[in-house]
């Protein structure tokens, strides 16, 4: 037990530990409430209450007076709408239709009638309450279709089982058809009612808790398998009573307990938020009775299945901690941990989010951890595996496979840990590499600290391999990254009009323009000639017309654009602007190119954070902290050369990402644009102060000040953690998570805030990167240069 | 102990890969090459309307229909429908919930977005093209070619195509034959301007099994026609692909057309041409066929006595399969003469006092000589004019009607055609529910 309390205080003693636990539910909730805080949700958040009131009320009374009363209400609605719009009308026709429908609702309806002409007498209600209505009524809807949906089940099986495809009685399909129709049918009884299942079904559907989930697991093996090893102190293990087996298995013992708690407080915290949002569940009605789960044939209330949900996530987490814990023993080196632990886990994702259900791999998309994971899917709905042409259940075959593989990892890991020395080893190509790196790279005599860290750095480390690697990958996939990008029609002759008219607008271009118009009305008319034509053969009518038409749609089609954007131009000069000829569709996507944006500043970081922990953690790692000797200068001087190295290489890398496709750029359309003001491009741009290549720069600049940022964080978290590993971890959870979670969301990228003239936020993107920079370096200096600290935590330790 | 826990990671990697693998492997089609049509392996150009859409294909028990994004199985024996899904809590096109419509394993998403879905049967499993749209100026549209086991409804991804625009494409003797542009517009290739100065407008073959698709015919390299365009007519039939064309004579005869100048239009009438661009698939070699001006265009009509059989005015001619040595059939057709492998028929469509197209069927002697006049059933209409008498189905005509919410499959059994009753009446198979809002022609 002493033991287990220790293993345990590994974890938390590290106040680190809490504040990446703590920072982890906070960036979770606030991405939870942002992903449910949009437009479609809004007046669900804002009229929570009134929704569980409504409910209620609707609760209170048989299903079919239900029905009836919403049915009614709904129709008070429509013709409320109705009046609202003949008001408003000044259209005969329709006001006559209008008055005779009206009319048929009185008689037919008078009821609602009089209840909608109140309504608009008291104002219009409210839209909110049309809305609830609505998603009530299809709640009833799909209570009463239930059973019919149950008790259909056999008939269904039988329709399919007789037409010949599926009649093989020894066959997947005509077994899955019966299977099916068997475990659905212990529910024909069940019963559903009208609930507010808004707050479970968001926390079912909100996936990215998993990856925080993960991320702290993994932050847990690096305490418990990875910090002794760097430290050195496994080989003080072996020499106790039982060797090391007691201790692999305390430690595991830890880390499945943990995984387990923290699974339950990320769970519930998104539940408790969930349900302060959309208001209280009524936990004791059957699952079947929310139509997301109406396949799940589980006989359980919604807060078994909530246990259901919870469990499943449970075991997928001691699933993932089990393998990582495997890693973390098998590797030794910070990078290889990272790269096979995140790689490994980050393939079963992608396989499990990419197949989909009816592939032919559909095996790899279920025989997967992510399956297990997703505990809605697990649970809530129902699925048979083809096995040998058997249908087996997948719950029971999914957690025995896996089962087995946490049995082997557990196994293995115990092992490992118990019969390898753990220390930090050298592979076979060690050797050789060794001396080809002293063959052509090795500092001989006196030399310059910058020198002396770039050597480290880029040789020692081998981050030179990580930047060629990087320019290899950025020059080959900015290949095709610089292409027209057709999408209509007439986009191949826009361009074409473009490359003749890019630029200012002369008076040879007006004329041009004036000769184009005249001559596609020429042509229209032509089009009205040969379809008067009585003497020419129809087919031939046909193919000559076709001929013009095509002209008419293409070129016509491209010149309509040509002129639409003239005449905006025409305006703009009028209010003082430099308008210029651009062409729409290239520049646009150069402004403001979304994915690639996203691409480049993701990749950046992911780099930044596997290069940028060796510059200060490496001492920290190999202890020559202690051998650094305070100088006149103490230790800034070291520390100003080890920002210097890191800003050069943030710098570098910064190129390496950003330069490919603006070359490729420049060198596919040149620069003749690049001084034409972008309020010519965005039509919905009513001013701003930027060309084409002030837009890049603000954007390149604002990307390289984020990035700025980002290495700081990574910098300041390396001194605090000492440790790569560690703050490959933390910086994953700070910088690349919330990139993910911000890919769908395409309204933040700095390109969309140019091309929206969001002046105000790309201000503050600036200061407050700046501000991060600035204040993350002043604390990495602060704790660098003091050399107490350190002498005090190693008296400690 | 490294090496033990390597030698069992890999057994397990490898059984579980053999595993899952296991059901994928097929049984190879032993092809016939013979220049006729050859039942099983061959393009079902009997169920195309010549444009290489074809919602109907035959099986040796039944037929396979796809309509609004849904495929059916048709039990030859009992003339039921059944949507190929082996799932009992599938609601298949009745499921109101669009994520779970979408599960269904009868749902097959159609490429050109019609309501009446493109499918090929070949070798026991039915082809599919699908498009991945592009989502963002960055991104480009992608044609996704998918086979599907019929009785497991697993699909296979066999080829994701993103160089150019898929117009027709067809499952004929082991390959996948498509022809595709990467042009903007497929319809003038001189008005085109080809992406980045690459562009093409090809044939191509995709050997099923394989990856990478092989261009048969560089269509931009046809002599002796200004401006072709590709009339998107397209069969195939044994050793041979026919694809039909238009085009000028001459650059001066298409400036006539699409100038201005009223006085010159009729002088360019005789250079506007038509034909067909024939392709010898053993050879790969190309050839134009039944060419002419447009004004004594030659159409192609069916495939008689497996001889190629085309119309030009009211007369139908018979010509070897690569358009050689055309012999005159008969005269004075009224119609578009078909024949089904037994009887011979002329379809005629014409327009009512109400002003509604009516759709009539003549019946003929072996001498061509009229026998009797049919009407066709309100609202129904076939997937094409070919189809309508498929020469290796001597029971059915099949097609459609369009109701508000859904499209209902039905037939018309021929031997209606024998009989005194010249109004045909056509039998529902299945009522599918318009679940999902398809683009309609």
């Amino acid at each position: 037990m002493k033991l287990f309390i220790y293993e345990l205080r590994k974890i938390f003693d590290k106040k680190i530990f809490l504040i990446v636990l703590v920072l982890c539910l906070v960036i979770n909730s606030l991405l939870l409430y942002s992903s449910q805080n949009t437009e479609e949700n809004n007046l669900r958040l804002t009229y929570s209450e009134e929704y569980g009131k409504m409910l209620n009320e609707y609760l209170s009374m048989p299903i079919q007076k239900a029905r009836n009363r919403i049915d009614d209400e709904l129709l008070a609605y429509e013709i409320s709408g109705r009046l609202e719009s003949l008001a408003q009308a000044d259209n005969e026709e329709f006001i006559e239709s209008c008055t005779s429908e009206l009319e048929e609702y009185k008689k037919s309806n008078p009821d609602a009638y009089q209840k909608a002409v109140k309504m608009n007498r008291n104002g219009n209600e409210s839209y909110w309450k049309n809305s609830f209505l609505h998603d009530m009524s299809q709640q009833i809807e799909y209570i009463n279709s239930y059973p019919k949906f149950i008790g259909k089940m056999f008939d269904r099986a039988k329709a399919q089982s007789a037409s010949s495809i599926f009649g093989d009685e020894n066959s997947f399909s005509y077994k899955n058809l019966y299977k099916t129709a068997d475990d659905y049918s212990e529910l024909k009884d069940t019963e559903l009612s009208l609930v507010n299942s808004d707050s479970l079904t968001a926390t079912v559907k909100f996936g990215l808790t998993d990856i925080f989930v993960i991320a702290v697991v993994l932050l847990m093996c690096f305490y418990l398998f990875g910090f002794e090893r760097e430290k050195g102190l496994c080989l003080l293990i072996r020499c106790t009573k039982f060797g090391r087996l007691k201790t692999i298995i305390l430690k595991f013992a830890v880390l499945f307990v943990l995984s387990a708690v923290v699974s339950v407080l990320f769970i519930t915290s998104d539940f408790i938020l969930n349900t302060f949002l959309y208001g209280g569940m009524d936990l004791s009605v059957n699952i079947q009775s929310i139509s997301e789960f109406r396949n799940c044939t589980l006989s359980v209330t919604a807060g078994q299945f909530l246990f259901f949900f919870v469990l499943s996530k449970i075991i997928g987490i001691l699933i993932i901690s089990a393998f990582l814990a495997l890693v973390f023993i098998c590797f030794s080196s910070s990078a290889a941990i990272y790269i096979t632990g995140l790689g490994i886990v980050g393939i079963e994702y992608l396989l499990y989010t990419l197949i989909v259900q009816n592939s032919s791999l559909n095996l790899l998309k279920y025989i997967n951890i992510f399956y297990i994971i997703d505990g809605g899917e697990f649970f809530g709905s129902y699925l048979n595996l083809d096995i040998f042409s058997n249908a087996v259940t997948s719950i029971p075959i999914v957690l025995s496979v896996f089962g087995v593989l946490f049995v082997l990892c557990t196994m293995f890991s115990c092992i490992l840990f118990c019969r390898c020395s753990l220390q930090k080893k050298t592979n076979v190509f060690s050797g050789v590499f060794e001396k080809f790196r002293l063959f052509f790279f090795k500092i001989s005599g006196s030399t310059s600290i910058l020198m002396a860290e770039i050597f480290k750095f880029i040789i020692q480390n081998k981050m030179a391999f990580v930047l060629i690697l990087l320019v290899i990958f950025s020059v080959i996939s900015s290949f095709g990254t610089v292409q027209y990008p057709y999408s209509e029609i007439s986009d191949a002759d826009y361009k074409a009009y473009m490359e003749y008219l890019e630029g200012n607008i002369t008076p040879e271009k007006k004329s041009y323009i004036a000769e184009e118009q005249k001559y596609f009305d020429g042509l229209r008319q032509r089009l009205d000639d040969i379809a008067e034509n009585s003497e020419i053969p129809s087919s031939t009518k046909q193919a000559m017309s076709k001929s013009i038409e095509n002209i008419l749609n293409s070129k016509g089609a491209a010149f309509e654009r040509v002129s639409e954007q003239y005449s905006r131009l025409l305006k703009l000069k009028e209010s003082g602007v430099n308008a210029r000829f651009i062409d729409e569709c290239i520049y646009s996507v150069f402004v403001s190119g979304k994915t690639r944006e996203w691409n480049n500043f993701t990749l950046l970081c992911l780099v930044l954070l596997i290069a940028v922990p060796y510059i200060f953690a490496v001492e920290y790692k190999n202890s020559m902290i202690n051998l650094i000797r305070p100088t006149k200068n103490g230790k800034a001087r070291l520390f100003v050369n080890k920002t210097a190295v890191m800003l050069m290489f943030t710098f570098l890398s910064f190129a390496s990402v950003y330069l490919p496709y603006l070359i490729r750029f420049i060198r596919t359309y040149g620069t003749n644009s690049f001084s034409t003001p972008i309020v010519c491009i965005f039509k919905n741009l009513q001013s701003s102060y930027l060309s084409v290549l002030g837009a890049m720069i603000v954007n390149l600049a604002c990307s390289l000040l984020l990035a700025l940022a980002a290495v700081s964080v990574i910098a300041v978290l390396s001194i605090i953690t000492e440790s790569n590993m560690f703050t490959m971890l933390l910086s994953t959870v700070l910088i690349i998570i919330p990139c993910l979670a911000v890919y769908s969301a395409e309204s933040l990228r700095i390109g969309y805030c140019i091309a929206n003239d969001f002046v105000a936020v790309l201000i503050i993107v600036c200061i407050f990167s700046a501000a991060i920079f600035i204040i993350m370096i002043s604390i990495a200096e602060l704790k660098f240069t003091k050399s107490r600290i350190r002498r005090a935590k190693n008296a400690g330790s | 102990m490294k090496k033990f826990i390597l030698t069992i990671s890999t057994i397990c990697v490898l059984s579980s890969a053999a595993c899952i693998f296991s059901s994928c492997s097929e049984q190879s089609l032993k092809i016939d090459y013979s220049d006729k049509y050859i039942e099983n392996q061959d393009y079902q150009y009997m169920y195309s309307d010549g444009f290489g859409h074809s919602s109907f294909q035959k099986s040796n028990d039944g037929y396979y229909a796809a309509v609004n994004n849904f495929l059916f199985y048709i039990d030859g024996k009992t003339m039921n429908a059944t949507p190929i899904c082996n799932k009992s809590n599938c609601l298949h096109d009745r499921e109101p919930d669009e994520v779970k419509l979408k599960e269904c394993n009868a749902y097959v998403p159609d490429y050109a977005e019609y309501s009446r879905n493109t499918i090929q049967l070949y070798n026991n499993n039915i082809y599919f093209l699908q498009i991945d749209r592009a989502d963002s100026f960055d991104d480009v549209d992608k044609y996704l070619f998918y086979e599907m086991d019929i009785k497991s409804g697993r699909r296979k991804l066999l080829l994701s195509y993103s160089d150019g625009k898929v117009v027709f494409w067809a499952v004929h003797r082991g390959y996948i034959y498509f022809k595709a542009d990467n042009y903007i517009s497929s319809y003038d290739s001189d008005e085109l301007k080809a992406h980045d100065g690459a562009g093409f407008n090809k044939m191509f073959k995709l050997a099923l099994g394989e990856s990478s698709p092989e261009a048969i015919y560089d269509f931009e390299k046809t002599d002796g026609i200004y401006k072709m365009q590709l009339s998107n007519s397209f069969i195939i039939y044994g050793n041979h692909i026919y694809i039909g064309y238009s085009g000028y004579k001459n650059e001066e005869v298409y400036n006539k057309v699409i100038s201005a100048d009223e006085d010159v239009l009729e002088s360019a009438v005789s250079g506007v041409l038509s034909g067909y661009v024939h392709i010898d698939i053993p050879n790969s070699k190309a050839s134009i066929i039944l060419d002419g001006s447009e004004e004594k265009s030659k159409v192609f009509n069916c495939f008689y006595n497996n001889k190629l059989c085309y119309s030009q005015s009211n007369n139908v001619y018979i010509s070897e399969l690569d358009g050689s040595n055309p012999k005159l059939l008969a005269e004075n057709i009224n119609g578009i003469f078909l024949h089904d492998g037994k009887n011979n028929f002329t379809s005629i469509f014409d327009t009512d006092n109400t002003g509604e197209y009516v759709q009539t069927i003549m019946s003929l002697d072996d001498k061509l000589n009229r026998l009797a006049v049919y009407t066709m059933p309100d609202h129904f209409f076939v997937q094409g004019i070919v189809q309508l008498m498929c020469p290796y189905d001597d029971k059915y005509i099949f097609g459609f009607v369009e109701n508000n919410d859904k499209t209902d499959i039905v037939y018309i059994e021929k031997q209606q055609l024998e009989s005194d009753q010249h109004q045909l009446k056509a039998k529902m198979i299945y009522s599918c529910k318009n679940s999902i809002p398809a683009f309609k022609e």
